[in-house]
């Protein structure tokens, strides 16, 4: 009686293989499905079920008989890229009969109408020969595009990276990741693909092993337990450290093998590989808040493990990130040039959290002088939100006379002591007299065909007159209609189209009645194509 | 003559019945939305994967609109700031809304900022596809409160339409009553409201309570558009995402909401020829404009450039003559972005130092990340290095430049150790 006591405990103790996480559904599924059986004592059923694992040794048909003769040389060609990808995890044959992958044509493959694009590919799983079949449309998108070479190279790659377990990964770029795009990019087989293959091909070996020996075992069965489904309700402020967390536990009878990917290169975290039953361990996120942008952030960590269940979990991130700074300038929005010059004050409100000092302040693209104060007090802006009190400085700046006519531009350059925000700028536009604005006309790319522009040029201080326009090129002809009482007028200008592709370029010349201001000039450009 | 009678009614009757016909099979209508690029036109391609870019989001609206019925908005947060580069970046969304052919192009807050003649500008080069609710028509533009796109009606509001009206020298008008003028016209239509916003998911929510006959409501986001939309009541609330990472379609059958789809815009998607075209032509522009020159410098201390450190610093000298940082300006002609003001602060040492990089040729030392864009300019330390010492530096001064955006794989954790010295 010991014996046989001694053979069914040995038996009941067989190591299970452990699966990893980043094994898609189909290879899961089939793998505990096996140790079921193997725990039930059905071995005839464990081993017709190991016939969908994947094997090192594989092959793949491509029935290419509904294809135009040049074509099928065309993605032959991209088969034997496919099966030299692929030779560092398995040696994959093309047969002509039956195989464990077959890929062939149709001329669509989705009959949904009410999709936005249809789908350029559909792939099958079955319970025998072929395990892996895969349809490529012949068009794609609903343009449509004819199917490129790059297009069936990539789902043949996918039809592989199934086939050997590979769960499917959404960023586009690798065997396990698809698109229905026509896209001219090949995909290849990443290392860590590679690393994931091997381990499916040696659990296949380790089930078959199991079944070959007629071991029984005991199914593992580690399963994933978060302290919380969602993280919500975190404040922090740009540029200053974040944390994130929850805890995990392993509530399973086996080791939880995880890893934990964002979505994101704003969260880094850290987090347990591997809990043995009932262990818990904590995952930390650090968020990088030193970001070109503020406001709500919202993001996922997505944990993948060995829990038969739930191979990955996401758990959705919800932030509040406060601006570091913002400027405020009161006033019009642009600053008005008199012979004295201009006097305006600029704030820069800074998160209260913050330690932001500003080192330098200086005046860019205008000559002039920046006086700066600290301040704290309300900004214009958050007048409708009563008693907000920012805090930061005001810069006093003062733009000297003798800017030319126009628009000009100047910017307010400030170095602070932020590692992160060492620079920080904020522009402002100068006028003086008059103006034409757009102060430059663009008229895009466009066909050799007469069109239409108008830009306008106006004095908000005084009526004015125009004298006479030179359009500065035969293809233009430039009319002033007045406006506003003298003080704005239209200028319509119609171009012929009668020119060379490629750059146009000319400069409309408007005479004026003030001698202080007697020619305005506007440069026009486009492309023709 | 006896027969007139009969085939008028003959007519009449048929009339009648396409008539109720038509409103029996409502027909299928998608609404895509691309918007809230923030300056980034195209991904700047130092790095990869990176996804976005108008040349792919044209790609993703043709094939949309090739599929069926689809109206396509171009929506704001075109630009950040107030530049001459965000006036060409403003211009070149407008050509692309005329060559997506754009049933509406947003007249936002952000290209408001840029003045009345960039404003100008857009709605010619959009053929007249500006929109805004904010406004009363001003006089100055052809632009449209609302836009009548087949079964969609859009208006868009902006949360100080007084800045915008103060730009187009036209009356604001109140957030409430632009949403009042749309309700009431779609009601009268029997069409599918849309309101666009500038305010976030809350504010969203919000106008969602304030005013639930609002089919959908298109706000800002600083974060990817979610799988499935929000939802208050009945109105849908979607947005295009930050930096026109997506293009987000809203497919309805009549009135009735029947799809809603993100399009990650990843390198998987190909480049649109026209699109490809214009960003080429802004990129020239950029270019010849020599808005480089332009990048606004302040005084700092001299800077030696990398190999001059490499006499004290071999072994640092080395491990970065062997990094990425070492060619990074290179990689960046290759990708022609070598005149972009946007890219190049990131690739060269000292851009915003009147005594930084100028260009390959007059600062041919500085054309790289090199050793002073993280410690600081460092002629003065090659001289007397006792007496000159540079400060430490932590690892959060990666920040700047490693962002998200443009570095999506980037992790400090991993990528320190290759440079480590």
């Amino acid at each position: 009686m010991i014996i046989p006591a001694l053979i069914l405990l040995s038996a009941q103790n067989a190591t299970v293989p452990v699966i990893p996480p980043g094994l898609n559904k189909e290879f899961v599924a089939v793998c505990y499905s096996i140790e079921n059986d193997l725990a039930a004592g059905d071995f005839d059923g464990a081993e017709k079920l190991s016939e969908l694992l994947p094997k090192p040794q594989a092959t793949l048909r491509l029935d290419d008989s509904s294809l135009a003769e040049q074509r099928r040389s065309e993605f032959r060609r991209q088969l034997d890229v496919v099966i030299d990808q692929v030779k560092p995890v398995m040696d994959l044959k093309e047969t002509s009969g039956e195989a464990d992958i077959v890929v062939s044509f149709a001329k669509r493959v989705d009959p949904d109408p009410n999709a936005p694009l249809p789908k350029a590919a559909d792939l099958t799983f079955g319970s025998t020969k072929p395990r892996v079949g895969m349809r490529i449309a012949l068009t794609r998108t609903g343009s449509p595009t004819p199917v490129t070479e790059n297009d069936v190279h990539n789902e043949i790659a996918y039809a592989v990276a199934e086939y050997l377990g590979l769960q499917q990964i959404p960023r586009f770029g690798t065997f396990s990741s698809r698109t229905d795009q026509s896209t001219n990019m090949s995909v290849g087989l990443d290392t860590e693909e590679q690393r994931l293959a091997l381990l499916a091909l040696d659990i296949s070996k380790q089930f078959r092993q199991l079944i070959a020996a007629k071991q029984k075992i005991t199914p593992a069965a580690p399963s994933l337990e978060v302290s919380t489904n969602a993280i919500s309700g975190v404040r922090g402020v740009q540029d200053m450290p974040l944390q994130i967390g929850l805890k995990v536990t392993n509530k399973g009878n086996a080791d939880l093998l995880m890893y934990v990917l964002p979505d994101c290169g704003c969260l880094r975290p850290a987090y347990p590989t591997i809990l043995k039953p009932n262990q818990s361990g904590p995952i930390v996120s650090d968020v990088n808040t030193a970001l070109y942008h503020s406001g709500n952030m919202e993001h996922s960590l997505l944990i993948y493990s060995n829990d038969p269940t739930r191979p990955m979990l996401k758990i959705p991130v919800k932030m509040y990130v406060a601006p570091l700074f913002r400027f405020a300038k009161p006033g019009p929005p642009v600053v008005a040039l008199t012979p004295e010059g201009a006097d305006f004050d600029v704030y820069l409100a800074i998160a209260e959290q913050a330690k932001v000092s500003v080192l330098t302040a200086s005046l860019t693209g205008a000559r002039g002088t920046v006086q700066t104060s600290t301040w704290a007090g309300a900004l214009p802006e958050d007048s409708d939100s009563s008693e907000q009190t920012s805090h930061g400085y005001k810069f006093h700046i003062h733009v000297d006379p003798g800017a030319p006519y126009g628009q000009s531009r100047g910017s307010l350059f400030l170095g602070t002591d932020s590692e992160a925000f060492r620079e920080l700028t904020y522009d402002f536009t100068l006028q003086r007299g008059m103006v034409a604005e757009p102060g430059q006309l663009y008229f895009g790319t466009t066909p050799p065909e007469p069109r239409d522009f108008y830009f306008v040029v106006s004095d908000p201080s005084r009526s004015f007159k125009i004298t006479s326009i030179d359009s500065g090129s035969p293809n233009l002809t430039a009319k002033a209609v007045p406006a506003n009482g003298g003080k704005e007028y239209r200028i319509n200008v119609s171009f012929d189209g009668h020119v060379e592709y490629g750059a146009f370029a000319a400069v409309i010349t408007i005479h004026t009645d003030n001698p202080k201001q007697p020619v305005i000039r506007v440069p026009v450009s486009g492309r023709i194509q | 003559m006896k027969l007139w009678p009969v085939a008028c009614l003959g007519i009449g009757l048929f009339s009648g019945l396409y008539s109720l016909a038509s409103h029996a099979a409502d027909h299928v209508q998608t609404l895509v939305l691309y918007g809230n690029v923030e300056g980034s036109l195209a991904p700047c391609g130092c790095t990869s994967p990176m996804s976005g870019g108008m040349v792919r989001a044209a790609t993703m609206m043709r094939q949309l609109s090739a599929s069926g019925e689809a109206h396509l908005l171009v929506l704001g947060g075109y630009v950040t700031g107030r530049s001459r580069q965000d006036e060409l970046k403003a211009e070149t969304m407008g050509e692309l809304a005329r060559s997506v052919k754009a049933a509406g192009l947003e007249l936002s807050s952000d290209i408001a900022a840029l003045g009345p003649g960039e404003l100008v500008e857009m709605d010619q080069l959009s053929n007249h596809a500006l929109f805004t609710g904010s406004v009363e028509s001003p006089s100055l533009l052809q632009s449209k409160p609302i836009v009548h796109a087949g079964d969609f009606l859009i208006s868009s509001i902006a949360k100080t339409p007084d800045r915008i009206a103060a730009q187009v020298q036209a009356q604001p008008v109140s957030q409430d009553q632009a949403i009042v003028d749309l309700l009431a016209e779609a009601k009268r239509d029997g069409s599918v409201a849309v309101l666009v916003t500038d305010d976030d998911d809350a504010g969203a929510a919000s106008l969602a309570k304030s005013f639930p006959a609002l089919d959908v409501i298109v706000y800002r986001s600083t974060t990817d558009p979610p799988s499935e939309p929000l939802t208050v009541g009945a109105t849908a609330l979607v947005t295009t995402g930050f930096r026109g990472k997506a293009v987000v379609s809203l497919t309805y059958e009549g009135r009735q909401r029947r799809r809603y789809d993100v399009f990650p815009l990843g390198p998987e998607v190909a480049n649109d020829k026209d699109a490809s075209d214009l960003y080429k032509g802004y990129l020239e522009r950029v270019g010849s404009e020599h808005l480089l020159n332009e990048w606004p410098r302040t005084e700092t201390a001299a800077y030696a450039g990398s190999q001059k450190c490499a006499s004290c610093h071999e072994r640092a000298f080395n491990v970065w003559k062997s990094s990425g940082h070492a060619h990074a300006f290179r990689d960046l002609r290759a990708q022609g972005h070598a005149q972009d003001p946007d890219c190049v602060s990131c690739h060269v040492v000292g851009l915003s130092s009147t005594r930084g990089f100028l260009s390959a040729t007059k600062t041919p030392q500085l054309a790289a990340v090199g050793c002073e864009s993280c410690h600081g300019p460092a002629a003065a330390h090659a001289v007397e290095p006792r007496r000159a010492s540079l400060k430490k530096v932590s690892l959060k001064v990666c920040d700047p430049c490693h962002t998200p955006d443009n570095s999506p794989d980037f992790d400090v954790k991993k990528f320190w150790p290759l440079i480590r010295h």
